[in-house]
C-alpha cells in the first residue's frame, strides 16, 4: 500500500515553504509547515535541512514519503530552481514522481475562507518591468481550480483577462494596488501552507522527475535582447 | 562501505551538466551535456540559460551515470557535487540535486572545489587507461576561467606559483574567436585553424613571459588581436585567417609552456600535470610535450573526454577526501582558489 505522507515546497516567492501531511486526510490535512519569509533565493543552504527537520517532525524518514509536490513557478529563476532542483533529488532518491503544481495555483489556494465555489481569485506576482504574473482560480474545495491561464503581462491586459475575478491575492498586490480598485486585496509574501497542500493535492498526474520543467514565463534577458553585447556575435565567411 | 569509495558526483558549474560514478580515480560511467549549442549564438554563457538547461537536465544525466554504471543508489558511499567555484546559478542547480539525493539516500554528500577536481583529471583511468594515484607535481591548470601553475604536493597541500592577472587562456580564447567571427568556444576551431597557419605571420605579444615568475597575462593579446583587425581588416582569405589563428595560438603556448618549464625546473618535482579544458588544445599538448623531451620531465595530460568540466573528476577528489577522512560538507561559492580546498582538509 503507498504511503499517504506527501511533501510539498515551494520557493519562487521571497517566501519559501516546505510542507508534510497525510494524502489521506485531504484538504484538511494537519500539516507540518515550515515558511521562512527571508528570500527565497537565500533558501537554498537550509531548505534540505528544513525539510529534513519537517520529515522528523512526523516521524517520518524520506524514504517513507508516498508523493512529492513543488511549486514550478512563475516567479523568482533562482528560487523556482533551488526548490525543483531539490525536490528532483528527492523523487530521485526515494524512487518517486514528481508533482508540479504552479505556484500561482498555490497563492490563489492561500485566499483567507470563506469563498464559494464560483469566486474567481485573481493570484499576482510581481514579475517586475511593468509586468505581473497572473493567473485566476476558482478556489474550490478540491483544490484551485484554472480561469485564466498563468500569463507575464502587464497588469490592464491582465484585468481585462479576468474581469470576474473579485479577490486579488498575493506578493503582487501591494506592488500593483493602484491597478486593482475594485477587487478584494489579499496581499501575501507567498503562498500559505494550506494553499500549497490545496494546490499540491489538486495538481496534475505525477510525472518522472526528469519531465518535470519550470514555468518561467519570461525568456532570458540575453533572449529578449535586454543585453545588447557591444560586439554582436558573427560568423566569418572563411570558416 | 566498498574496499575502493564508490561515488555519484555531479558537476554542473558553467555549461556542462555532468554525472558520474566513480570507484576512486576509476570511471565507472561519464555522462557531459553540453550547452555549448544553446549558448554559441550569444558568443558566450549566457548565465541565467546555463541554469535553466542544467534543471532540465539534471536528472536524466543522473539516470545515465547510474544506469551506464550498472549501479544502485543503495550501491553508494557518497555523493559529491561541485560546489564552486563557477556560476552561482548553475552551481545552485547540481547543489540543490546533490542535497535532496543524499537527504533520500541518507547517504554523505561531499562538496568539491571545481579546480581540485581538474588536478584529479589527470588521475582517472577507465577501460582504455589505468587509474594514477596522485603524485607530486607542478600543475598547469588552464581553462576559461582559470590559469595557474600550482605545485601539488598531495591531496589538500596545493602551492599557487602563479596565475593570470587578467584573462584566462580560455578566455582569451573565447575572445578572440568572438572578434574573428569563429563561434563559441573559440578554443577549437582556433586550434585548428591554427594547424593550416604560420605562427610566425602576425606578431603578437607574450604577457609577462619574460617576467622571472609565475604569472600570466592574456588581456594585451586580446586586445593585439583587435587592434590587428582594426588597422587591417578581417583577414580577407581563409589562409590569412589561419595565420591569425596560429599566431595566437603560438603567443598563448609559447608563454603557458616557458611559465610551466620554468615551475616544473624550479620545484624540482619533474613533473608537469595540463589540466582543464585548454589542455584539450593540441598545440599546446605538442609543445608541452616537445618540452618535456628536452628537460627529461614526465608530462601527463587527461585524454580529451576528461580535459573539459565533467563530474568523473570530482567523485574522484571526493573519494580520495573520504579516504582522507574529511567530513562531508559543501559550501557553495562562486570563487575561489585551490586554497579553500586545502582548507576543508582534516
Amino acid at each position: 500500500m503507498a504511503s499517504p505522507w506527501m511533501l510539498a515546497l515551494d520557493a519562487s516567492t521571497t517566501c519559501s515553504v516546505v510542507v508534510v501531511g497525510r494524502v489521506d486526510d485531504g484538504a484538511d490535512a494537519t500539516l507540518h509547515a515550515d515558511v521562512e519569509d527571508e528570500g527565497a533565493n537565500q533558501a537554498s543552504a537550509r531548505l534540505h535541512l528544513r525539510i529534513a527537520a519537517a520529515l522528523a517532525a512526523v516521524g517520518i524518514g524520506a524514504r517513507e514519503l508516498g508523493a512529492i509536490a513543488c511549486g514550478v513557478g512563475p516567479g523568482t529563476f533562482t528560487g523556482t530552481r533551488v526548490a525543483l532542483a531539490t525536490a528532483k533529488g528527492l523523487a530521485a532518491g526515494c524512487g518517486l514522481p514528481l508533482r508540479p503544481c504552479s505556484t500561482l495555483a498555490a497563492v490563489a489556494a492561500s485566499v483567507a475562507a470563506p469563498v464559494d465555489d464560483t469566486t474567481e481569485v485573481l493570484a499576482l506576482l510581481d514579475a517586475r518591468r511593468g509586468e505581473v504574473y497572473a493567473a485566476s482560480y476558482t478556489a474550490t474545495r478540491r483544490g484551485p481550480q484554472l480561469q485564466l491561464t498563468p500569463r507575464c503581462a502587464a497588469i490592464a491586459t491582465v484585468r481585462e483577462a479576468a474581469a470576474t475575478a473579485t479577490i486579488a491575492i498575493g506578493p503582487g498586490v501591494t506592488p500593483w494596488a493602484d491597478a486593482l480598485a475594485g477587487l478584494q486585496l489579499q496581499p501575501l509574501a507567498g503562498p500559505s501552507p494550506t494553499g500549497l497542500w490545496r494546490a499540491a493535492l489538486a495538481s496534475a498526474e505525477p510525472m518522472p522527475a526528469a519531465a518535470v520543467q519550470a514555468v518561467y514565463l519570461r525568456d532570458s534577458y540575453a533572449e529578449l535582447g535586454v543585453n545588447t553585447p557591444r560586439r554582436p556575435a558573427f560568423r566569418n565567411p572563411h570558416l | 562501505m566498498n574496499a575502493v569509495p564508490r561515488v555519484l558526483a555531479i558537476e554542473s558549474s558553467c555549461d556542462e551538466t555532468a554525472a558520474a560514478v566513480v570507484d576512486g580515480n576509476r570511471v565507472r560511467s561519464s555522462v557531459v551535456r553540453t550547452q555549448i549549442d544553446v549558448h554559441a549564438r550569444f558568443g558566450g554563457v549566457v548565465p541565467e540559460l546555463a541554469s535553466r538547461h542544467h534543471l532540465g537536465a539534471i536528472a536524466t544525466v543522473v539516470d545515465e551515470a547510474l544506469a551506464q554504471a550498472q549501479c544502485s543508489l543503495d550501491a553508494l558511499d557518497a555523493i559529491a557535487v561541485t560546489e564552486g567555484p563557477g556560476l552561482v546559478g548553475a552551481l545552485l542547480v547540481g547543489v540543490q540535486y546533490a542535497r535532496g539525493l543524499a537527504l533520500a539516500c541518507d547517504r554523505p554528500l561531499l562538496g568539491v572545489h571545481h579546480m581540485e577536481g581538474h588536478l584529479f583529471s589527470a588521475c582517472l583511468g577507465d577501460d582504455e587507461r589505468e587509474p594514477t594515484p596522485l603524485a607530486p607535481h607542478v600543475a598547469l591548470l588552464v581553462s576559461g576561467g582559470h590559469t595557474e601553475l600550482v605545485a601539488v604536493e598531495r591531496l589538500g597541500r596545493y602551492t599557487l606559483l602563479g596565475a593570470t592577472r587578467d584573462d584566462a587562456a580560455g578566455e582569451a580564447y573565447d575572445k578572440a574567436a568572438k572578434l574573428l567571427g569563429l563561434g563559441y568556444p573559440g578554443g577549437p576551431v582556433i586550434d585548428r585553424l591554427a594547424r593550416e597557419g604560420d605562427p610566425g605571420a602576425v606578431a603578437l605579444p607574450r604577457g609577462m613571459a619574460d617576467r622571472d615568475n609565475f604569472e600570466f597575462s592574456f588581456s594585451g593579446l586580446k586586445t593585439a588581436v583587435l587592434v590587428h583587425i582594426e588597422q587591417h581588416g578581417l583577414p580577407p582569405s581563409r589562409a590569412a585567417l589561419a595565420d591569425l589563428c596560429a599566431s595566437f595560438q603560438a603567443a598563448v603556448v609559447d608563454v603557458l609552456v616557458r611559465k610551466a618549464r620554468r615551475a616544473v625546473r624550479r620545484s624540482g618535482l619533474g613533473r608537469l600535470h595540463i589540466v582543464g579544458g585548454v589542455a584539450a588544445n593540441a598545440g599546446l599538448r605538442a609543445a608541452a610535450a616537445a618540452a618535456a623531451q628536452q628537460d627529461g620531465f614526465v608530462l601527463v595530460v587527461p585524454p580529451l573526454r576528461y580535459c573539459g568540466d565533467n563530474a568523473a573528476m570530482i567523485g574522484a577528489a571526493a573519494a580520495a577526501r573520504i579516504e582522507a577522512g574529511c567530513a562531508p560538507s559543501v559550501e557553495l561559492h562562486t570563487t575561489s582558489g585551490l586554497d579553500d580546498a586545502r582548507q576543508q582538509l582534516p
